[in-house]
């Protein structure tokens, strides 16, 4: 099968090639044997990469230390199930899937992809796989920074950095739409995106100083150069 | 609240969280159901095939959003 390679933690993106590589076995994971417990086949339709992956560990050593390379990196994924293994609970072959695919293994930027079954929702048939694979790394980081680790209530005050990229742009959705009051950051030229995706406020982190905020209760970065200041309760 | 790594010093009043994402059924569920009925839109910049995957993902000028590879059509 064709997929994007990655060899040299040094290179960064600049090393990524397109190869040949073994396509993974239905058969095999069909046969019941044991390392391949809970993983799905699925046939990637569209894949998304996080800008850090590369300088991941995980790109590079499994979970027992050993080089992995060469590496298949992405691991947004949007596809349909080829061939389930046992323990593949809710999912069936044929069906529309995406998620976030395991950091330690192949990624998506492939013609075929091995997936933990509980990495992956279904679907629906009326949302396109671009859709599918734009939502799951921006969606899972937004929700479980706001809800799970943030602890985000209706009429707290959040600080979104980087407010018009992809995990900003969700936190903001989802923050609003909580009953938040969202105040966005990013560069001057990111400012109409980030009021249009809900922010109440802009700081423009080119030429507006933080200390003008004031008080926030929960502050989420995602973009690289900023720090956030954590929430407060 | 930080994706990008540890925070460099703890805030003066609150605490400071680094966490890295997992995939979860149910939180997915929620998402893709907003986004179904218009509560929350996807932001996708470039979308490419994989033949020229290499280029979209070094992009000689700042994209907006997310790239996004379109293995098959
Ligand atoms: N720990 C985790 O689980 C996790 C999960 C998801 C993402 N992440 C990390 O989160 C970060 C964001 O990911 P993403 O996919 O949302 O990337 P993205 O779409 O590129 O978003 C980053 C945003 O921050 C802005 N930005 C970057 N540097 C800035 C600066 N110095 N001043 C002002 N604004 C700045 C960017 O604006 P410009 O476009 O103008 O540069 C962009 O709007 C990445 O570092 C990623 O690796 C971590």
């Amino acid at each position: 099968m064709k997929a994007i390679v990655v060899t040299d933690q040094a290179a960064g993106t600049a090393g990524m090639t397109l190869a040949e590589r073994p396509e993974p076995q239905a058969a095999r994971l069909a046969s019941l044997a044991g390392a391949s417990y809970g993983d799905v086949l699925v046939e990637v339709h569209a894949s998304g990469f996080t800008p850090d992956e590369l300088t991941w560990p995980s790109t590079w050593t499994d979970r027992l230390g050993r080089d992995r390379t060469p590496s298949i990196p992405g691991h947004e994924v949007a596809g349909v199930v080829r061939a389930l293994g046992y323990g593949t609970t809710g999912l069936s072959v044929g069906q529309r899937v995406f998620g976030l695919t395991d950091w330690t293994r192949d990624g998506t930027l492939a013609e075929y992809a091995v997936v933990e079954a509980r990495n992956l929702a279904p679907l629906p048939g009326d949302v396109d796989f671009t859709v599918g694979a734009s939502l799951a790394m921006p969606g899972l980081t937004a929700w479980q920074g706001l809800f799970e680790h943030g602890r985000l209530q209706a009429g707290q005050s959040v600080l979104v950095h980087g407010a018009a990229g992809a995990v900003g742009s969700m936190a903001t959705q989802l923050a609003r739409e909580a009953g938040a009051y969202v105040i966005g950051t990013g560069r001057a030229a990111a400012r109409q995106a980030a009021l249009d995706f809900g922010a109440q406020e802009f700081v423009d982190l080119d030429d507006d100083t933080l200390e003008d905020v004031g008080e926030v209760d929960l502050s989420s970065t995602s973009s690289a150069g900023t720090s956030g200041d954590g929430p407060r309760d | 609240m930080s994706v990008t790594g540890p925070a460099e010093a703890p805030p003066a009043d609150g605490l400071a969280i680094d966490f890295v994402v997992v995939s979860d059924r149910a939180q997915l569920n929620e998402i893709v159901q907003r986004v179904r009925d218009g509560r929350v839109r996807a932001n996708i910049g470039t979308v490419a095939t994989l033949d020229d995957a290499v280029a979209a993902l070094n992009p000689t000028k700042r994209v907006k959003g997310k790239t996004i590879i379109r293995v098959r059509p």
